[in-house]
Parts: structure tokens; sequence; C-alpha cells
């Protein structure tokens, strides 16, 4: 081994015991790099509730609730056939999960009760909601009856005559052809007859800035990359600045779309209805589906509209806006006050989509595995069992939700969970594979 | 009694500076080898240990190694960098790494912004070294 200090000569009597000394360093730097190497091939990470310090900041899994109430278990106790959901969001690939539940002192056994696991989306988890029509401010044309309407306020306005059109200065171009069936999600309006005022929600360029008009008011974009989250840009009706006596500009501006990923320096954050989430770094961005390539560059004046919020963590649901897209079917949903709307028609679907979807996995909701809770050997208050997680490798998520029915009355202390890899070739070669899979789709 | 006491004491500082150093070595090489890792699959190692501890370690070494080395008069021969061997290798490490960080960039694009900063950065060290010569 070379010495990078040759010139400071020891006596006889310590060269020996540097020699020793030097080897026992080394074996703990290689120590230090079988541990980190271990880490990375076959992570563990441990998380715990406690249900009787629900408050207590060394919690890291998420509150669970029981489903009879939709609310927190007061004291841990649960009825029997009272079915307890927790979530946990270990960042990272797993091969199974240790689930252990400490019953309190007076709790009765909950020796077999069944525990299952699924893996998606907290936010993929919400309820279904009603399906989503065409966003305000869009035109659309029908093929087959040469109908043309504006979505405006929510509703589907149909243009009376082509005359009212080409008053009104909407460009051809800017009209979506669709089927009459895709119509069907937007709730029908009155008939715009004359061409008195324009319809809400119609969008103007002026001097190279874009508008949407709401409440009489003009809403500028806070740019046109902004405006080109939302529409295409030939769907504004070029204006000059006399308009502005017509209809006034507003101070109120106008984003990004709900859900862009946008970037300003070294930070990347989640806009959505005027607020932005800071990720909280780059491990959650990936964990949470989104795509490095979907981020938008953004100026200091871009991001001034939005009010920031707390960082966006592994533990929280995607935002409103955010869209989803099944990766069996195809199937498209956007997120909405804890929703889950279907987009139903592949035009809607193209409105919305400015960006690329998040990836989620409908089956990932139903299908997972299941163990039975045993007594623990030397602890009669804790019960245990393993989840294998293989047959969830393939669905896309980072929350894994636990569902456990409690067979009687009783109290639970603790619930804790272990997400690890167990050390085999086999978990070895899949980690090694992942990394390469990683460093290829860099 | 008292000078053999101070002989002692002296070779066994001797003997702790070496192993500073050798310490001091093994911390930088896993430094360089954390940022090669970090820049083919970035959060690769951070994930498990953030680089700001390993930069407190290597400060945690450099102080009593530096402290040492006033106290035990212990000096080098001041290293020419146009002659050293390992420069090559420092450079070549340089030119990936930079040009690993760019890997979006076209691959001109890359090359020159890569060439460039590497031109900077010897322009800088002949600024400020070449100055504390004269």
């Amino acid at each position: 081994m070379f010495d990078f200090t040759k010139q400071v000569i020891l006596p006889n009597s310590l060269q020996k015991k540097y020699q020793v000394a030097r080897a026992i360093l080394h074996l703990f730097f290689l120590f230090i790099i079988v541990f980190i190497a271990y880490e990375i091939l076959f992570p563990i990470v441990s998380l715990t509730f406690s249900l009787d310090n629900p408050t207590s900041k060394t919690n890291n899994l998420i509150m669970p609730v029981i489903t009879r109430t939709n609310a927190f278990p007061e004291n841990g106790k649960l009825l029997a056939n009272d079915t307890l959901l927790d979530n946990a969001n270990p960042i990272g690939q797993f091969a199974k999960a240790d689930v252990t539940l400490v019953k309190g002192k007076n709790g009765k056994s909950i020796d077999n009760a069944k525990v299952e696991i699924s893996r998606s989306y907290q936010a993929f988890r919400y309820p279904l909601g009603e399906p989503v029509g065409f966003k305000d401010g869009t035109l659309l044309t029908t093929a087959t009856d040469g109908a043309y309407y504006i979505v405006s306020d929510g509703k589907l306005r149909k243009f009376s005559n082509t005359d009212i059109i080409l008053k009104f200065g909407y460009p051809k171009d800017a009209f979506i052809t669709v089927q009459a069936s895709d119509l069907k999600y937007n709730q029908l309006g009155a008939a715009i007859t004359n061409n008195d005022t324009y319809p809400a929600d119609t969008l103007f360029v002026i001097n190279n800035n874009h508008y949407q008009l709401q409440d009489g008011k003009l809403l500028p974009f806070v740019s046109t990359q902004a405006f080109l989250t939302n529409f295409d840009n030939v769907a504004a009706i070029a204006k000059n600045d006399d308009f502005f006596a017509s209809y006034p500009a507003s101070e109120q501006m106008l984003g990004f779309a709900d859900g862009t990923l946008v970037s300003i320096d070294f930070a990347v954050y989640i806009v959505s209805e005027l607020k932005k989430y800071p990720v909280m770094n780059p491990e959650t961005f990936v964990a949470m589906g989104f795509n490095w390539d979907d981020i938008i560059a953004i100026n200091q004046n871009e991001i001034s509209i939005y009010e920031k919020q707390k960082q966006f963590t592994h533990d929280d649901p995607h935002p409103n806006g955010t869209i989803f897209v099944d990766q069996k079917t195809s199937q498209h949903f956007i997120v909405e006050n804890e929703t889950k709307r279907p987009i139903l028609s592949d035009p809607i679907v193209k409105t919305y989509s400015k960006q690329k979807p998040v990836l989620a996995n409908l089956e990932g909701l139903e299908k997972g595995t299941s163990c039975t809770l045993k007594k623990q050997l030397f602890n009669a208050n804790s019960f245990t069992c393993s989840l294998p997680l293989d047959e969830m490798t393939t669905f896309p998520g980072n929350d894994y939700q636990i569902k456990m029915t409690s067979p009687v009355d009783t109290t639970l202390n603790t619930i804790s969970l272990t997400f690890s890899t167990p050390v085999t070739p086999n978990n070895m070669m899949i980690s090694l594979g992942k990394i390469k899979a990683k460093i290829i789709n860099r | 009694m008292s000078i053999k006491k101070i002989a002692i004491d002296k070779n066994t500082f001797l003997l702790v500076y070496k192993l500073l150093y050798d310490a001091l070595f093994l911390a930088l090489f896993g430094f360089a080898s954390v940022l090669v890792a970090e820049s083919i699959l970035p959060g690769l190692i951070t994930s498990k240990i953030s680089l700001l501890k390993i930069i407190i370690t290597i400060v945690t070494i450099l102080i009593p190694l530096l402290y040492l080395g006033k106290n035990l008069d212990i000096t080098y021969r001041e290293i020419n960098i146009h002659k050293n061997k390992t420069l090559p290798i420092f450079v070549l490490f340089s030119f990936l790494l930079i040009g690993n960080s760019l890997l979006k960039f076209s691959l001109w694009e890359n090359f020159v912004i890569t060439l460039a900063t590497l031109f900077v950065f010897f322009l800088l060290y002949e600024l400020i070294f070449t100055a504390e010569a004269e």
C-alpha cells in the first residue's frame, strides 16, 4: 500500500502498531462501503404509529382511520369487525413488509386477524367523482351536424349561427372537432343568439398577452407559456388596446394549468389553484411518478403569482389538477377536491393533458396480498405477520395501504411496518437491474 | 524522565498524524466516489448518506491534522502541478464529471462547455497560485 507520509518516520516500535491501526482503518472504510451498498441493494424502512400518542413526533406512518367513522380511533379503540386503514409511503422498492400490531394491556387478542396490503398513490385512492367535461374556454364543433360550441362557466353553449362566430372573431382553427357523444360530459347552457357580449371564458390575445374573460373582466395569463399549458395558441381572438375600453383588465392573474410542474433555479414546484408546492427532493419527485421532462422552467415573475405552501413530501397526496392514467386501460383521471374524476373521451383528455399524466394502476387498488396475524413468541401483546410485496412491483405508486379487520372489540397501542428486501442473490440482481434501468432512463 | 515522556508523546502524535492522513485520503476518495455515483444516478448514495455528513467528516479529520502538522513542524515540498503525475487523472476525472452533468446538451455543446469550464478552472488556478508564488 502506498504511503502518503513517507517523510514522517516512526520509530520501529510504532511501525507495527501503525500498520495494524492502518489495516483497521481500511477495514472500517470497507465496512462503511459494504453497509452503504447493503442499504442500496437491500433497503429497509421502518415506520410506526402510536395510537395512544397520535401527536408524537416519532410517528412516521400516516394517521390510521377506521372505515366505519372515517376517523382516527380514539385511544386505539376498535369494535368487532371494524376495519382499520393505514397508509405508508416509503421510498424504494421492497420485497416484503412485516406488520406488527401491539394491543393495549386490556385489549383482546387479535390473533388470526387478517391484514391486507395494496399499492397505489394516495390521490388515486380517492373515490370516483363525476366524469369531467371540456374545460372552460374550449371551442368545439361536431363533424356530424356542423354545430359550434363554447364551454362557458362549465356549460356547453351553442352558437345559433356562424355569423355570430364571424362577428365575434373566433378563429376557425380554434374549434376542435369532436363527436356529438363527447359533448355529453358538459351540461348544456343557453344558446348564444347575438353578438352583444362575449360569452364568459372566451380567450383573447392583446399585444402578445393572453387573457380570459371572467365576470366581464379580462384576466391576464402570467405568460404565454402559462397560457399554452391550458390552451392551444389558436384558441385566442386577437384584439388591440381599444378592447380594454369594453372589457377592462383585471388585476387577478391566471397561471399554469393545475398540476403543472415548474422549476426556478434549482427548486421544483407543483402549481395548482394559484398555490405552489415545493417538491422536497428528487427522490420524492420520482416516487410520486413525475417525469423530469415535464418540468417547465419559469421566471421570477411567473412564480410570484403563486402562494407558497409547505413542502410536498412523499406522504402528501397529489394536488388538484394532477392527471393519472391507468396503465392497463389508458383511462385518464383528474384529481379534484379529493375525488378522482374520470376523463371518458379522448378529445377531452387532449385538452387536459398538456403534460404527461402520472402512471397508475386501477388493479393495484384492489389486488394485493394478505397475511394472518400471529402472537409473537415472547410478547403476548404483539401480533405480527409478513406481507409479500413481489406481486405488487408492477403496480406504480408509493402508497401502501394496510387494511386490518378486527375480529373482536379491542384496543391497539402501536402499528409498526418494516419494509425490507431479503438478502438473496435474486433480490440483489433485481436491485441492480432497477439501478441499471434508472441510469438508462436518465 | 520527563524528556522520555515527551519523546513518546511526539511519536504517538506522529502515529496519529499518519493515521489521520490515511483517513483523509480514504474520506476524499469516498467523497469523489460518491460524486461520481451521484452524477451517474442522482440520489443513489445521498438517499442513504448525505453529502453534508461526508463533508463534516472530512473537516473533522482536517482540523486535528492541520493542528498536529503545525505543532509537529511537518512540511511538504511544494507540488508543481505541471509535473504532477496524477494531473492527467484529475483532468480526466473533472472532464467526465462536468461532461456527465451536461448530458442533456448535444454532444458538441457538451464537449465545448466542458472544455471551456476546464480552461477557466486552469486559468483561475494559474492566476491564484502564480500570484502567491510572486
